[in-house]
């Protein structure tokens, strides 16, 4: 079945809201509005005002709601329009979701989902347009899952939903309207294990979210001067999937991390000193990074493409690393 | 004191060696078991380890020079422990004050894995480091080296003709049924991931070795009108080298690995007899030797004992042949004919045929490898 990123997301929750009667839907605009993103579009007629919440503009308490009500044995699925606005839930999620089970001795498990929006790349300003992501991977206690692909969009809902911890499920605002192939199920599926999305000998491009379809267009193009580029889509943030990395690494070993936040002390930082710690040896070349400038993103639409890193960027970045 | 480092022996069958490259120079304190110098023989470049510490006082043969076995190529300066200590500490703030050779860590890795000294490649990077590519290569130039400009058929007949000359051989032949080791060695290798699988002519050999362990006449040396029997097997394989001739180097201490460790062992030493890397050792120790004619289709060979060995195993074609089972029926089996040549001086038939069994019974009971 082919499905757009949009249509993989409504459907996952669709299927997550129909089959886990304690679950339900809580945050902006989700219910009447059908969705900032339209991905409960209709599901306030199909599933009830009980079960799909429209909260007032307050991402602190409707997110403490969801953390409440995870205590209390249900299933909730915040809705954060963006991660922006996460910034205002940061207590809640930080200070409170991803230490509850630690602080309570193990009594408290807390079966949360928290859905949102990241990146940058629509001329949404600065204070639109950030990649908190990798940020929230620091926090232990938190699962951060960065769904890229279609079927990623459909099936990691449904895999978080079944955690017992909090999981973060962070989707990029570019990739709604990308279009893939979704099979009906995957029996196997695991979200923290990373993908090998287009395998090649030659250097390990190592990204994830918005990031991945550039990369693999990236990577293309490199095939046509006669490079062959792997390209692994992380797809969890945290717990990171090391193994897969340094598997590819031994074969290729010269790796490139495309990461949409800014480059200091950023999720691509940490990758880079893992690889330092285990994969030294088999290193040919420094690693190296690839980020969006240390800035704010501006309005402009010519300056917030300098400033993200785009295909032609990531070709040049990959030419020079083979110079 | 000065010592004079001598031209050492590669081989029996060797007389001269070619310096090819020194890799020290004069005022370089060496340790023992370091690599000192690259020497072409007859049969390939070898890297030449020394037996002394000291400091070079002068080095005497030049590169390109020929020296005969046991004339000194450099004068060593060797002293006592208590200054060799200090040596030691020296040769630390010596390194510290070397450049630093910009090399990428798996480049290097590689290089140390083969014995390449790095310091004299220039590297292709983007700011002159040395990379991978650069590595692989010197490897493959000093594999085609390694080989060249080197008359090996001209030691092979001098090796030959002595051997045939001066060991009264005598040749034995048995027929032997692999389908029991052939059916266990699918079992087992379903269990192993590929770079872990046996490989038969491994297999094979190994149930020679673990043979050989029972019959001491086979494994040693024939010097000086006496048998010496050795205390390891170092099991001699001889290759077919590219462009014609052959080498024997051994898998040293073949008998005291497992299965599994011997398997790698032969691919590793196949794979540096292609690629260079052999050591003088692996070159000069054999003590019984092997020779697998298998994909080249001959049912059996007769090889020529290598001297000093006295004994020297034939392995031939496996294929499927009719027998004749215990019930009398006849039907269609693997076999292989292996072929014992052995010096009559240290050895009789009797004892050969015994040996022969021996491998049989072993093949016949793949458990016991």
């Amino acid at each position: 079945m082919r499905l757009t990123y949009r249509e993989a997301l409504r459907l996952g929750l669709k299927e997550v809201l129909a089959t886990h009667k304690n679950s339900f839907l809580i945050g902006e605009d989700v219910g009447a509005y059908g969705g900032t993103y339209a991905v409960s579009k209709d599901f306030l007629a199909e599933f009830g005002s009980e079960r799909i919440i429209d909260a007032p503009l307050s991402e602190v308490g409707f997110t403490g709601i969801g953390i409440g009500a995870a205590m209390g044995g249900m299933k909730p699925i915040v809705e954060i329009m963006t991660v922006n606005f996460a910034l205002l839930a940061f207590d809640q999620i930080i200070n409170s979701a991803a230490i509850v089970n630690f602080m309570s001795g193990g009594q408290i498990s807390l079966p949360l989902v928290i859905r949102m929006t990241s990146g940058g790349g629509r001329q949404l300003a600065a204070q639109h347009s950030n990649s908190f992501e990798g940020w929230l991977a620091h926090i232990p206690g938190l699962k951060i899952l960065t769904p890229a692909t279609v079927e990623d969009a459909r099936f990691m809902l449904g895999y978080a939903i079944k955690e017992n911890s909090p999981v973060l499920l962070i989707e990029h605002a570019l990739l709604f309207n990308q279009s893939a192939e979704c099979r009906e199920n995957i029996s196997d599926f695991t979200p923290y294990k990373a993908q090998i999305k287009k395998p090649g000998k030659d250097l390990t491009l190592i990204t994830y979210g918005g990031m991945l379809p550039r990369c693999l267009k990236a990577s293309d193009e490199m095939e046509k001067k006669g490079r062959e580029i792997e390209v692994i889509d992380l797809r969890s943030l945290r717990p990171l999937d090391d193994e897969t990395i340094f598997t590819s690494l031994r074969k290729t070993h010269r790796v490139l991390i495309v990461d949409e936040g800014w480059r200091s002390g950023s999720l691509s930082a940490e990758i880079s000193a893992r690889i330092m710690e285990s994969c030294f040896y088999d290193l040919d070349a420094p690693v190296q990074r690839l980020c969006r400038k240390e800035v704010p993103i501006p309005y402009a639409r010519h300056l917030e493409e300098a400033i993200i890193p785009q295909i032609a960027d990531i070709v040049l970045k990959l030419e020079e690393m083979f110079k | 004191m000065n010592y004079n480092l001598p031209m050492p022996s590669l081989g029996a069958d060797m007389d001269e060696g070619k310096l090819m490259e020194w890799k020290i120079k004069v005022g370089d304190k060496i340790l023992k078991n370091q690599v000192i110098a690259a020497v072409e023989t007859t049969k390939s470049v070898v890297d030449v380890e020394s037996f002394r510490e000291g400091t070079v006082m002068e080095i005497i043969a030049k590169e390109g020079d020929v020296i005969q076995v046991g004339r000194p190529i450099a004068i060593l300066d060797i002293k006592g422990d208590q200054i060799l200590d200090s040596t030691k500490s020296e040769m630390k703030t010596e390194i510290k004050e070397n450049i630093r050779i910009k090399i990428s860590p798996v480049a290097k890795k590689m290089a140390e894995e083969n014995h390449i000294d790095f310091s004299q490649i220039k590297g292709t990077g983007a700011e002159g480091e040395i990379t991978l590519k650069d590595i692989e290569t010197k490897l493959r130039t000093k594999t085609e080296k390694a080989f060249l400009g080197v008359n090996l058929r001209q030691a092979i007949a001098a090796v030959m003709s002595r051997s045939k000359k001066e060991i009264p051989h005598y040749y034995l032949k048995k027929r032997m049924n692999l389908d029991s080791l052939m059916n266990w060695l699918d079992e087992t290798n379903k269990k192993l991931t590929p770079p872990d699988r046996l490989l038969l002519p491994a297999l094979l050999m190994r149930a020679v070795i673990v043979a050989l362990k029972k019959f001491p006449e086979m494994n040693g040396y024939f010097k000086e009108d006496r048998f010496e029997a050795s205390s390891n097997i170092n099991l001699g394989i001889a290759f077919s080298v590219k462009g014609g001739g052959v080498i024997v180097p051994a898998v040293l201490e073949a008998d005291k690995m497992s299965t599994s460790e011997f398997n790698k062992a032969v691919q590793n030493l196949a794979m540096r007899t292609k690629e260079g890397g052999l050591k003088n050792r692996e070159l000069s120790e054999g003590t019984f030797t092997i020779t697998n004619v298998g994909d080249l289709g001959s049912d059996e060979v007769y090889g020529i004992i290598f001297p000093p060995q006295v004994a020297i195993v034939g392995i031939g074609h496996i294929r499927k042949e009719p027998i004749i089972d215990r019930q009398d029926q006849l039907r269609a089996g693997f076999v292989v004919d292996i072929t014992l040549s052995a010096d009559h001086r240290v050895s009789d038939g009797l004892l050969g045929a015994r040996f022969l069994n021996e491998i049989e019974k072993k093949l016949n009971d793949p458990f016991s490898l």
